[in-house]
C-alpha cells in the first residue's frame, strides 16, 4: 500500500507542480505588493487586482473540481495501459487517491486562504476582489471534496464504462448517474454526526464496488483494431 | 505443455462489427508466433483479449488451464507503446515503477539491457528518439521472468543491427519455455524469429500453421506464403 501512495503522491506531483508554483508565484506577489500601491483612481492597478482574483477564483475552482478527475484519471486511454500491466486492483489504488486527494485539498486551501487575506489588504469601503467563505461546517465540506463526491463520480464513470449500452458514451452516461444520485441525495435530509457517518460510510462503499468493477469488468474501449 | 494457450469460441465486436468472431485454437508453449495481417484487422484486439485488457464478447481465453480473467498480471507481458508511458518518466523511474509492482520484475537485468542498448537511466523518455522510445518499451518487457510476452509492433523504429540480433537477443532474455506472440508488419526482417505464424484474414477468418511446414513442405518464404493468402483471401 506504501508504494502504492508513494506512486499516487509522485504522479500528482508532476501533474500539478506548475499549477501550484504558479499560484506560489502569485501569492508572493500579492504579498511583497504594499497595500499602498492600489490607488482607486487608477484603473490600471484595479484590472491588475481583477486579474489576480480571477486567478484565484478559477484556481479555487479548479483545484476543487480536480479530486474527482483524479479518481478517473488512471482509465485515460494514453496511460491506461501503463496502469495495468503492474497487476494492481484497482481498490488500493483508489484509497490511495483519496489519501493523496485530502494533501491536495488541504494544501489547495492554504494556498487559497492565505490569497484572500492577501487580496483583502487592497479591498476599499465599496470593494472586496476576493473573499474565501465556507457555507458549511469544514469537516462536511473535506467529507463531499475528498471523499464523497469523487467517489460518487467514479461509481458513475465505472458503472457507465462498463454498461453495454454507454459504455461508448461514457461521458453521457457518467453524466445521468450523477444527476440520479444527486436527485437521490436532494431527497435525504441528514445533519450532524449521521451525516458524516453515513457519507463516510457510502463513500468507502461506493469506492469498493467501484475498484470491483474496474478491476473485473472495465475495458478500454479501443478503435484500432 | 501442448495446450499452453486455449481459445474457445471468442468473439469480439465495436459498434455491432465483429473484428474477432468464433475464433479457437490451441498454443504450445515454448514457441515464438508471429501474428500478421492487415491494419485493423484484429491483431490489436486479439492482442489485448489475450493480456486481459479486453474482454471477449462471447467465449473464453485459457492460459495454462487458467481463465484469463483471473490470471496474475505478472504472468503475461503485455508491451507497453511508448505513448503509453508517462510523459514525465525518466527511464530510472519507468524501471523503479515496474520493480515496485511487478515481482518478476529484474531490476539488474533492466540496467545491463539499457547498457547493451545504449540507454542512459537518467533520460528522459519523451526527449528520446522513436527508436531508443521502443527500446525503453522492450527493456521494460524484457527485464521480467514471465510465461506469456504478447507485442504489438515492437520493431517498427528500432535500428537495422538490433533487428538482425533480434531473435539472440530475445531468446538470451526470456525463459526457455515462455511464448511469445507478435503482431507486426516487418515479415522480412523477422520471419526467421517465428516457429508459427497466425494470420488473421477476417472476421473468424484465421489460419495457424508452422513455419518449418510452410518452408519444408511449400517451399516458400513466409513473405510469400502470407501474401498469397492475403491475395486469395482479397479475391473471395
Amino acid at each position: 500500500m506504501l508504494q502504492v501512495i508513494k506512486w499516487e503522491f509522485v504522479k500528482q506531483f508532476h501533474r500539478l507542480k506548475w499549477i501550484f508554483l504558479f499560484f506560489a508565484v502569485i501569492l508572493l506577489f500579492l504579498t511583497l505588493l504594499p497595500a499602498s500601491w492600489f490607488k482607486p483612481e487608477k484603473d490600471g492597478s484595479s484590472m491588475i487586482l481583477m486579474l489576480f482574483s480571477m486567478i484565484l477564483v478559477f484556481g479555487t475552482l479548479g483545484l476543487s473540481l480536480y479530486p474527482m478527475y483524479n479518481m478517473i484519471s488512471d482509465f485515460r486511454r494514453k496511460t491506461y495501459t501503463m496502469e495495468r500491466i503492474t497487476g494492481r486492483s484497482h481498490i488500493p489504488v483508489f484509497f490511495a487517491k483519496i489519501i493523496i486527494n485530502l494533501a491536495i485539498f488541504f494544501l489547495a486551501n492554504g494556498l487559497v486562504y492565505v490569497g484572500a487575506i492577501q487580496m483583502d489588504k487592497f479591498s476599499t469601503e465599496t470593494m472586496r476582489y476576493f473573499t474565501f467563505t465556507l457555507n458549511k461546517p469544514y469537516l462536511a465540506i473535506i467529507l463531499e471534496m475528498v471523499l464523497l463526491y469523487p467517489a460518487i463520480l467514479l461509481f458513475c464513470y465505472m458503472s457507465a464504462s462498463t454498461n453495454h449500452y454507454f459504455r461508448n458514451h461514457r461521458t453521457i452516461g457518467t453524466l445521468i448517474g450523477v444527476a440520479v444520485v444527486s436527485m437521490i441525495g436532494s431527497f435525504l435530509h441528514l445533519s450532524g454526526p449521521v451525516y458524516y457517518v453515513v457519507g463516510l460510510i457510502i463513500g468507502i462503499i461506493l469506492i469498493i464496488a467501484s475498484g470491483r468493477m474496474a478491476d473485473q469488468r472495465f475495458e478500454q474501449h479501443v478503435y484500432n483494431y | 505443455m501442448d495446450n499452453f494457450i486455449q481459445i474457445e469460441g471468442i468473439s469480439k465486436k465495436y459498434d455491432n462489427k465483429y473484428v474477432i468472431k468464433d475464433v479457437s485454437m490451441s498454443i504450445p508453449s515454448g514457441r515464438i508466433i508471429g501474428l500478421l495481417g492487415d491494419n485493423g484487422i484484429g491483431k490489436t484486439t486479439l492482442l489485448k483479449l489475450l493480456g486481459n485488457l479486453q474482454k471477449p464478447d462471447k467465449g473464453e481465453i485459457r492460459i495454462d488451464n487458467t481463465p484469463v480473467n483471473q490470471m496474475k498480471a505478472k504472468d503475461i507481458v503485455y508491451l507497453l507503446e511508448p505513448a503509453n508511458i508517462y510523459d514525465w518518466m525518466k527511464i530510472k523511474e519507468a524501471i523503479a515503477f515496474c520493480n515496485d509492482f511487478q515481482a518478476d520484475f529484474d531490476k539488474e537485468k533492466a540496467l545491463r539491457i539499457c547498457r547493451e542498448f545504449g540507454l542512459d537511466p537518467n533520460a528522459k523518455i519523451t526527449r528520446l528518439s522513436k527508436g531508443n522510445k521502443e527500446k525503453v518499451c522492450l527493456m521494460l518487457a524484457f527485464s521480467r521472468n514471465a510465461k506469456l510476452y504478447l507485442m504489438d509492433e515492437p520493431l517498427g523504429g528500432i535500428d537495422p543491427t538490433l533487428k538482425k540480433n533480434i531473435k539472440k537477443f530475445i531468446l538470451e532474455n526470456i525463459p526457455t519455455d515462455a511464448t511469445i506472440i507478435m503482431a507486426t508488419h516487418l515479415l522480412k526482417d523477422l520471419e526467421v524469429l517465428f516457429d508459427q505464424i497466425i494470420i488473421i484474414t477476417g472476421a473468424g477468418k484465421i489460419i495457424y500453421v508452422d513455419t518449418d511446414a510452410i518452408r519444408k513442405t511449400r517451399n516458400q518464404s513466409i513473405d510469400e506464403y502470407y501474401s498469397e493468402v492475403i491475395e486469395n483471401a482479397a479475391s473471395h
